[in-house]
């Protein structure tokens, strides 16, 4: 279960986010859709416990797996390494490396030290990450960045498979509209620091034409 | 997140409280050989009964290497005893402090002040750390007792052949003086902390029991002789394995007279540990006999020391009027002319001490030669010997021992070779090996 | 505090730091200078005393030890690494207490090879054990306390250079502040923290239970405080 109350965030007086509410229920995938410099990332670090809000609460039950917009690992360290590291400050079993390895489909690159792996390879470890110890939620900040239209297909699978089979609470940010139709339950919009919009995704195109006009409202107020 | 900071300033406070817990009840483990980084068992017991302040005052050049020893000496002190506390400085930035605790500005050296007294060393030395702080611990000055009736040197005269000067000298070093007549009554006053006989020229008779007595009850003398006095001390000295040879040392070595009298013999070097003679400069003896120290037996807690001995080339001769050396006569140098003694034992719980120094000369202590060389310096460090108690008295550092070493133009080349080259390039080389292993993954 | 994540962390710490350049090319400049400057004092002294090695080597790990710990929080907070740890969630002290460890262990292996200072020392004369073995034990303790010094100044910037820099600057006031006052003197506040103080007596060949109280004390005390400001840092 993940769930927003009211959060907001100032910055030096200028806020940020405000007044965002909503929640993910257990087996539910919530998409986070908003424009760049929305809030989103904001919105997910209060969530997280890194930043504290200036108001409302944020909270998250159980353990969760967090996928940073910008997820990066240390250049030196192979993936396994980095994992099994990652498992122990997760404080979960290493026996789980292998199994989100597969889940990632990275599960050829053990031995490759982090910093000669591509783009897409980082975001899947990134991913693999998440996945250890089979969190009871998770807060995915852009999941599909720099993965191949192959990858992105079965990321997305993966993340709906979270939500069906594991019954976990997933958040997933995006900018693309696709990506949300594709696999998320509901959709939060948000567009300069507020909630705009929350319904469920019908045809991408209907969502597409409301989402330009929620967006557009909001910043022009 | 108020737990976290509560954890937090718990464990700010835990450092803090092992920080004081440390310094508070800190103890000190020397693994050096020679425990040269600790302070002796008698400098820690002389410390010990410092109860009051006691400001040490050094004056050290900032460039003089010494300076940062000297702080670390006294440094010890102060953990040892925080009654005791010290500055250095430089004696050219503070001439207001050296005038303040007259202190020679050239020659430097330190102050130990406690309440209004003041006591000065030339050099910041353990010993003289030590000593000054005993001399300040000393409640009472002692009271030295020069005798008189036997024909002694009069400490009053002011002719060159009487003694006023080194009265006046012990006044300055902290005594008081007075004199004690032994002939009209032969009792050792119990005001006398020391006992100086310089020079007796009629025979001693009845004062000899008594001097005998006074020694054998914890007394300290000090006995100027002269081979121009016939009187005979060594019933007096002899429980001490002392004893005076008669004759006259010619010293034929011609560094070590003074304008070429070989019976002026000069001595140079003082080969004891006793801190009688420690750091003595050169001393002058105008006509001196031996003072010969008894080795044979052993008297339990009988210490006796040669203080000085004249050059290889000397000898004592019996006959004064021959200054060459005959061979079953005259006894060949080096000749001892000064000695120490002490007896101590352990009775009735406290400690029953005897000493005794016998010089076989007492023109050095005269007016007439007591300014020359080391002689004045030699007698307030006798009679400091003698006087002060047992526990104040520090006998020398620990000092760490020599240990040369002989670094030739190629060990030294070979040592940099190695160490400033060779093994900073294998580290380099090993960081290059990673960096090789990790490029093939 | 569970020491298995302390262990994680200092492993991956060691992981990263010893694949970097830095402690190779720290440790060899390291090791050059020091010797340079021990075998000159050797041949100015004359005598087989190691004690002249150890005041070198503390004030030069004054300038190499924030070189090796200015990464451990700077890049992590810089990259975003440090973020994932602290959702995971990981507390601030494994954090801090692994990458201290991480960078005293890796400072300690950089004085291993002063040991062959040691060596030539023995291959010329007699020197005393005790010197030695005193001597780097208040290294160690000294590294621990430069090390704690260094990681809190790494976690109070996200910069690695403005890191070392902090951290350079206030060791050289805690290593010289014995001399502020311009005279020597005892009871100085001043002279409590300075750390070439508190390296003389090991130096000389004594440990002295109050220095090594001071430098442990330090050490808590630094890395608490580094634990406060990551976790403060973390919910700004």
């Amino acid at each position: 279960m993940i769930s927003a109350t009211a959060l907001t965030r100032r910055f030096g007086g200028r806020e940020v986010v405000r007044d965002v509410s909503f929640s993910v229920a257990p087996g539910e995938v919530v998409g986070f859709l908003g424009p760049n410099g929305a809030g989103k990332t904001t919105t997910m670090r209060m969530l997280l416990g890194l930043l504290r809000p200036s108001g409302g609460e944020g909270r998250i039950d159980g353990r969760v797996g967090y996928l940073p917009e910008a997820f990066t690992a240390y250049d030196a360290v192979s993936v396994r390494s980095y994992l099994r590291f990652m498992c122990r400050m997760k404080g979960v079993s290493i026996g789980d490396v292998d199994r989100a390895m597969e889940l990632a489909g990275v599960g050829k690159l053990g031995r490759r030290p982090f910093g000669r792996l591509s783009k897409g390879q980082r975001q899947r470890v990134g991913l693999a990450q998440a996945l250890l110890g089979r969190p009871g939620a998770y807060v995915l900040d852009e999941a599909t960045i720099g993965l191949d239209p192959r990858q992105v297909v079965d990321a997305r699978g993966l993340i709906r498979s979270l939500a069906d089979d594991d019954r976990a609470a997933v958040l997933v940010s995006t900018h693309l509209l696709a990506e949300a139709s594709a696999v998320c339950d509901r959709v939060v919009v948000i567009a300069a620091g507020r909630v705009v919009a929350e319904e469920r995704p019908g045809a991408a195109g209907d969502l597409e034409a409301r989402f330009l006009r929620l967006v557009g409202e909001a910043e022009l107020t | 997140m108020r737990s976290r900071l509560v954890a937090v300033l718990l464990v700010l406070v835990a450092g803090v409280a092992i920080d004081v817990v440390g310094s508070r009840t800190r103890r000190l483990y020397d693994l050096t050989a020679q425990h040269s980084v600790s302070l002796t068992h008698e400098t820690k017991s002389v410390v010990r009964q410092v109860h009051h302040k006691v400001k040490v005052t050094v004056f050290l050049r900032r460039d003089e290497p010494g300076r940062v020893e000297a702080a670390t000496l006294l440094a010890r002190y102060h953990r040892l005893n925080r009654h005791i506390t010290f500055k250095v400085l430089d004696p050219s930035e503070s001439p207001g402090e050296l005038h303040r605790l007259g202190v020679d500005p050239l020659a430097g050296g330190m102050a130990a002040v406690a309440g209004d007294r003041v006591e000065r060393a030339a050099s910041v030395a353990e010993q003289d750390v030590t000593g000054a702080i005993v001399r300040l611990l000393r409640h009472k000055s002692p009271t030295v007792c020069f005798a008189t009736g036997h024909g002694e040197a009069d400490p009053n005269a002011t002719l060159p052949e009487g003694v006023a000067q080194l009265a006046d000298l012990l006044r300055q070093n902290g005594y008081h003086v007075a004199t004690t007549d032994l002939l009209a009554r032969p009792v050792v006053p119990a005001a006398c902390d020391a006992l100086l006989m310089a020079r007796p020229t009629a025979p001693l008779g009845p004062a000899a029991a008594e001097l005998s007595r006074w020694l054998a009850a914890d007394g300290r003398a000090l006995f100027l002789l002269d081979p121009e006095s016939t009187v005979d001390v060594n019933p007096v000295l002899a429980p001490y394995k002392l004893r005076v040879e008669r004759g006259i040392v010619f010293e034929k070595d011609p560094g070590s007279v003074l304008s070429g009298d070989p019976t002026a013999p000069i001595v140079h070097t003082y080969s004891t540990a006793n801190p009688l003679v420690r750091r003595l400069a050169p001393t002058y003896f105008p006509g001196v006999e031996e003072v010969d120290v008894d080795e044979s037996g052993h008297v339990p807690g009988l210490t006796v020391s040669r203080l000085a001995d004249t050059s290889n080339a000397s000898f004592l001769s019996r006959d004064p009027q021959r200054g060459d050396f005959q061979l079953g006569r005259d006894l060949p140098g080096p000749v001892t002319v000064g000695a120490a003694a002490d007896l101590s034992a352990f009775r009735g719980g406290t400690v029953h001490r005897t000493r005794v120094v016998a010089w076989g000369d007492a023109d050095f202590a005269t007016n007439a030669y007591l300014g020359q060389a080391g002689n004045s310096r030699l007698l307030v460090q006798a009679l400091d010997w003698l006087t002060i108690d047992e526990d104040l008295v520090t006998l020398s550092a620990n000092l760490a021992a020599d240990r040369p070493i002989s670094l030739t133009t190629a060990r030294h080349r070979e040592s940099l070779l190695l160490s400033a080259a060779l093994v900073p390039a294998l580290w380099l080389l090993a960081g290059a090996a990673v960096w090789l292993a990790r490029r093939r993954r | 505090m569970s020491f298995a994540r302390v262990r994680a962390v200092a492993g991956k710490e060691l992981t990263v730091l010893w694949s970097s350049p830095v402690p190779y090319v720290v440790g060899a400049l390291f090791q050059a200078v020091l010797a340079a400057l021990f075998v000159d004092q050797l041949h100015a002294r004359e005598q087989a005393v190691v004690q002249p090695l150890f005041p070198l080597a503390g004030f030069l790990l004054l300038l190499t030890v924030p070189i090796i710990t200015m990464r451990s929080f700077a890049e992590e907070a810089r990259t975003g690494t440090l973020d994932l740890l602290q959702a995971a969630p990981v507390p601030p002290s494994p954090l801090v207490a692994g990458k201290w460890l991480a960078g005293w262990l890796t400072t300690l292996a950089m004085l291993l090879p002063t040991g062959v200072l040691v060596v030539i020392v023995r291959w010329l004369g007699h020197p005393d054990r005790g010197p030695v073995i005193a001597g780097y034990v208040g290294l160690a303790l000294l590294a621990a306390t430069l090390t704690g010094v260094g990681v809190l100044a790494s976690s109070l910037t996200s910069s690695q250079p403005v890191a070392a820099m902090v951290a350079v600057f206030g060791l050289l006031l805690l290593w010289f502040s014995n001399i502020g006052s311009g005279t020597l003197n005892a009871g100085d506040v001043l002279a409590h923290f300075s750390l070439s103080e508190r390296l003389r007596s090991f130096a000389g060949g004594a440990i002295d239970t109050s220095d090594v109280g001071f430098l442990v004390a330090a050490v808590v005390v630094t890395l608490a405080v580094t634990a406060l400001v990551v976790d403060s840092r973390r919910l700004r």
